[in-house]
């Protein structure tokens, strides 16, 4: 456990890190976010007693730090720093052992008994075996930070620091490190202090987080209290948009490149190959449909294919593949097509029965604009039909998410009349049909 | 796990063993070697006689074992001493400042050490009393003055005295004592000569007093970087790691900074300035045993005294009966050699 009151301090005169105040219980995942230069790594250093501090207190498990000697400190603190460089060359086991110089007293310490077994047991936690021997310049980065992820274990530190230990690590060493640190803290009640560049890094893997800007201390919480678009926004001076993880309750950060959602001119063309129909835009359609296992997607081709048989095994994610239903293999095919200023729908079916209804929007929808629309579509179908043919189409959202001056209310009356006019135009096909047949 | 560990053990030990053994052949080489001709067989009686147990060979004439033990066998210890002196101090300079190409001369206290001596030469001072012992004591004493100015120095520019500034302070002092030695030779008139061959190094006609002079400092030195090899090690990581393990990094550099110069500047004092021992040797036991400084101390002082006693012998020998200055023999073989190692290390990096 880790307390902070009221902590200033810094390099100069004037102190980088103003009046901060926090608690980190044991067994907490802590992350520190901020812009650079927010006085991020100083809060570190003074944590850790590299920096003295101006003014405040930092207990470590109730003392006062400046209570503990240098080794007292490192069997209660250490700190994983990002890659250090190393000029001469060691064996990873060399590297490891390292680590129980806290616990060694006298001029010539020599390494007994507890000292090898500690040491074994992190090489072995870490599966570091069959790196033990080998010369540390010769791992891959990823491999030497967890070399220095078991010398900082060696020194049985009740709390570990991190200093960004994922910079310059691939997406795969970066996952594997942080879920082994996270195990840590659930497993052996480590307390974890850790500053972190990457935003959903610090929302997937924290428990608590502390937002700085300009040393002083925006919010302190669990992530999803810390990371409002508004905040982040304003913190790091650049907008930010907030999304939640699709899985884990917490949220994800993303931004969007300022080239993106300028006026575009949209086109969209619809043509019919043997086997399938084909609606092809010029951009992503933001893509949410009712059809089971997709979710939201952004679509540049949607095939609907006539062939029931059709593999789907040329499917990608930019790609939209419907195949339709049996009732309509044979020649029963039906497609009804209607444009209005915004909008194209397209209904997909037999005559008697509706398989796919398709709108592309050119507008911008929001989350909760694609289920208003999704149930105002229910309604309408349920008052266009009788209740007995209720045969729930798959329906299809594409918008343009880029030209945002159409109102969705604009969008609605537009989706409205399309259905009216496909209700029409369906009816009229039913009387030529029967016509057709009363006369065969 | 363990197998591994056992077969590493006795190659340590079989490795200080031979080292050890050649260390003691190349001391009965530098012996006998020279322009009087002296048997091995007779260096080695005259040697064991040394020890009150066993007698000396009444075949052997006095004006031998007057030779090996009062001009070569000094001469010999002499140059294993600044060996060993240089090459330690060179392996904690380059592990303390993480900088492969520190040696004893980047801090300035080997160029502190010769303005002392130069100066005693130029003005031909003597202090009663010490008489001989005059030019080392001051070649120690600036030594130690510079050493302390440098840190100082360093310490004004920047409080937490980094692995840079310290480096960038040495080479500042170096070129400005540099100079005043320049200006000195320059002025100088008879004494030019002295004072060059002085500055080129060497150890012969030095004498047991110098032999008594190094032999504590050089024990000292020693002893004390030896004690401190996981502090050297946790160095080599950064100091900020080094303070994450728990280490005083300011109080346990400036232990370290006090020993390697306490080796310098007696070896300075003793012997003049002696080139690339401290540079080479350190980086020639590591790629050998690796460099962990718990056997890198202790090697690089056998390999370096090994190093100097062989480079005497040349010295001496190649363009007898005349002698070459024996800095210009370690320069002429350890700067090929760490040019050599320079580009293997490198391209051992490559293909990585």
């Amino acid at each position: 456990m880790i307390e902070v009151d009221n902590l200033s301090g810094g390099y100069g005169a004037s102190p980088v890190v103003k009046d901060i105040s926090f608690t980190v219980e044991k067994g907490t995942f802590f992350g520190i976010i901020g812009p650079n230069g927010c006085g991020k790594t100083t809060l570190l250093k003074l944590l850790t007693g590299v920096l003295p501090n101006k003014n405040g207190f930092i207990y470590i498990e109730g003392r006062l730090l400046e209570s503990y000697n240098r080794k007292e400190l490192a069997r209660k603190i250490t700190l994983l720093p990002q890659q250090p460089e190393v000029s001469f060359s060691y064996t990873v086991r060399d590297v490891i052992a390292m680590g129980r110089y806290p616990y060694k007293k006298g001029l010539f310490h020599f390494f007994d008994e507890t000292d090898e077994k500690k040491v074994r047991e992190v090489i072995r936690q870490l599966g570091l075996e069959k790196y033990q021997d080998l010369p540390l310049p010769s791992l891959s980065g990823g491999e030497q930070q967890r070399v220095f992820l078991a010398k900082a274990l060696v020194q049985e530190p009740s709390i570990l620091i991190l200093d960004e230990p994922t910079n310059h690590l691939d997406v795969s060493f970066q996952i594997e490190l942080m879920n082994l640190i996270k195990e840590l803290v659930n497993t052996q009640k480590v307390t974890v202090i850790a500053v972190l560049h990457d935003l959903n890094m610090a929302s997937l893997y924290c428990d608590q987080i502390l937002l700085m800007k300009d040393g002083r201390r925006v919010s302190i919480n669990e992530p999803n209290q810390v990371l409002h678009s508004e905040t982040l926004g304003e913190v790091y001076g650049t907008a930010l948009e907030r999304k939640e993880h699709p899985i884990v309750p917490k949220p994800l950060i993303t931004f969007q490149p300022t080239d993106f959602g300028k006026k575009t001119k949209w086109n969209l063309q619809q043509y019919d190959e043997r086997d399938m129909w084909v609606v092809e835009s010029n951009i992503y359609l933001k893509t949410l449909t009712t059809e089971a296992g997709k979710g939201i997607n952004w679509v540049k081709r949607f095939e609907f294919h006539k062939n029931f048989h059709v593999g789907l095994e040329n499917q990608s994610s930019d790609k939209f593949m419907y195949t339709v239903r049996r009732e309509i293999e044979h020649g029963k095919q039906n497609l009804i097509k209607v444009q209005k200023d915004n909008l194209h729908v397209l209904s997909l079916g037999t005559f008697d029965r509706e398989n796919v209804l398709g709108f592309f929007i050119n507008g911008y929808l929001g989350e909760s604009e694609f289920f208003q629309i999704f149930m105002k579509i229910g309604q309408w179908l349920s008052s266009f039909s009788s209740p007995e043919e209720n045969h729930d189409p798959v329906i299809l959202l594409a918008a343009t998410q880029v030209n945002s001056e159409v109102s969705i209310e604009t969008i609605a009356v537009e989706m409205k009349e399309a259905l009216i006019e496909i209700a029409e135009k369906k009816n009229k096909k039913e009387e030529n049909d029967e016509n057709l047949y009363e006369k065969g | 796990m363990s197998l591994i560990k056992t077969f590493h053990k006795p190659k340590i030990y079989i490795s200080y063993i031979v080292m050890i053994s050649l260390f003691f052949v190349s001391v009965i080489l530098g012996i006998s070697v020279g322009s009087a001709s002296i048997t091995i067989s007779e260096t080695i009686s005259v040697l064991l006689s040394l020890s009150k147990w066993i007698e000396l060979d009444a075949s052997i004439n006095s004006r031998v074992a007057y030779i090996i033990l009062d001009i070569r066998l000094p001469r010999v210890l002499l140059a294993s001493l600044v060996g060993a002196s240089l090459a330690v101090a060179g392996a904690a300079f380059q592990g303390l400042l993480r900088n492969p190409l520190a040696d004893p001369y980047t801090l300035g206290a080997s160029s502190g050490a010769a303005v002392g001596a130069v100066t005693v030469l130029y003005f031909g001072i003597s202090i009663p009393f010490i008489g001989i012992l005059t030019l080392p004591v001051f070649a120690i004493l600036s030594g130690f003055i510079t050493l302390i100015t440098v840190i100082l120095f360093a310490r004004t520019v920047q409080r937490s005295l980094s692995v840079e500034t310290i480096i960038l302070t040495g080479i500042i002092f170096s070129s400005f004592l540099g100079a005043i030695i320049s200006l000195l030779i320059s002025l100088s008139g008879d004494e030019i000569r002295q004072l060059v061959n002085w500055l080129l190094g060497s150890v012969g006609m030095r004498g047991w007093n110098y032999v008594y002079l190094i032999i504590p400092f050089f024990f000292l030195g020693f002893i004390l970087l030896l004690a401190h090899w996981r502090e050297l090690n946790a160095f080599v990581f950064g100091e900020q790691s080094a303070h994450h393990l728990g280490i005083h990094v300011e109080r346990k550099k400036f232990v370290i900074l006090f020993a390697a110069s306490l080796l310098t500047g007696s070896a300075v004092a003793v012997s003049g300035t002696i080139g690339f021992v401290g540079l080479v040797i350190p980086h020639f036991v590591r790629i050998i045993w690796g460099a962990d400084h718990k056997h890198l101390i202790p090697l690089s002082a056998l390999v370096g005294g090994i190093f100097l006693v062989v480079a005497d012998l040349i010295a001496r020998t190649i363009i007898s009966p005349a002698e070459l200055p024996i800095g210009v023999i370690t320069a002429l073989i350890g700067a090929p050699v760490f040019g050599l190692i320079l580009i293997s290390k490198h391209r051992g990096k490559i293909p990585k």
